[in-house]
């Protein structure tokens, strides 16, 4: 899997995990089903936009500072 | 390009940490599923003050009125162990002759998800019909607290002799962990929150993947010819049949001949 493909895997885990961490910590209700289904997918989609965004940047910056080697003659 | 131990094309860690995830949620269902109230219970909207015409109910939370709490940002805060004191006052507020009702039951339940995590109820099976009453309840949040904190709503109602629903409000409660992170869902979540940003920091890494490969040779090279062998001189034995793996041809391989 490619680091943009990785990078918003992850960032859809992290921002369905953010959104349950906002409700353990009182800032958001998630009591409501409607409601609580509404901020996971938005965590989700916002998540994985932003860390692909995030991944492809820092996909770019490891190939430019890791060349690929020369090849070696035979 | 192996990552963390995986292979590129090998399961992904993010799918280690999508089953924390699913993990986490387990926690949150089940005890939903197995904690909800008797599904013969009459189910309880939140947003519908009174159900009965004719009835009005005040409900104390240590000895403050809900209605100061009908939000999130303005819930009401209990620690762990903490043993609430929730008074119920209702009356017929009809005109003369007011109405009678028979309250037999008070009710909090505690909501995660639309569903009921908890219910508690305070039943009076010899109720009257009269035109007002109380109830009190001793509430806590039990062995949930050690699974989940945060903020969740609640709502409190009086139940008729008939299992209808005469007079509910909903309300918010903040439970609150030591520490902020002293349940096991938190500290689930911040375990799964801290690999998934070491996953990104090092993603990276699999940019080099999908780089074209150089023409180096592979690692292992061409296999080796194995070295003839020949049966020692004067040795009339024939190798043994476990040699062969599999025993089918137990005589020796004729001379000069890979094995």
């Amino acid at each position: 899997m490619s680091a943009t493909g990785s990078a918003a895997a992850s960032g859809v885990v992290l921002g369905i995990v953010l959104v349950l961490l906002a409700q353990q910590f009182g800032l958001l209700g998630l009591s409501d089903l409607v409601h609580a289904i509404e901020y996971l997918v938005i965590g989700a989609v916002v998540g994985g936009v932003v860390f692909a965004l995030i991944g492809w940047a820092l996909g770019r910056r490891y190939l430019a500072r890791h060349p690929p080697a020369a090849a070696t003659p035979p | 390009m192996a990552r963390r131990g995986f292979g590129p094309g090998a399961r992904r860690p993010g799918l280690v940490a999508a089953a924390l995830a699913s993990f986490a949620l387990v926690l949150i269902v089940l005890p939903a599923a197995s904690l909800a109230g008797p599904a013969s219970a009459p189910t309880v909207a939140a947003s519908q003050p009174a159900v009965a015409p004719g009835i009005s109910a005040t409900v104390t939370w240590n000895g403050a009125n809900i209605l100061n709490y009908t939000s999130a940002t303005s819930a009401a805060r209990i620690g762990f162990n903490d043993v609430v004191d929730v008074e119920y006052h209702w009356s017929s507020s009809g005109l003369l002759p007011a109405p009678v009702y028979t309250i037999t039951d008070a009710r909090l339940q505690i909501f995660y998800f639309g569903f009921a995590l908890a219910t508690r109820d305070i039943v009076n099976s010899v109720a009257l019909p009269s035109t007002s009453g109380n109830f009190t309840m001793n509430w806590t949040t039990g062995s949930l607290q050690y699974v989940l904190e945060g903020s969740y709503r609640l709502v409190a109602s009086l139940i008729e002799q008939n299992g209808t629903t005469a007079w509910s409000q909903a309300f918010w409660v903040y439970v609150a962990a030591p520490f902020y992170v002293g349940a096991l869902l938190p500290i689930v979540l911040i375990l799964i929150a801290i690999w998934e940003i070491y996953n990104i920091a090092t993603v990276g890494k699999l940019a080099a993947v999908a780089r074209p490969k150089t023409s180096a040779p592979p690692k292992g090279g061409t296999p080796e010819p194995a070295e003839p062998t020949t049966p020692a001189a004067g040795s009339a034995t024939a190798p043994p049949a476990a040699d062969t793996g599999t025993g089918a041809d137990p005589s020796p391989p004729p001379s000069g001949g890979a094995s």
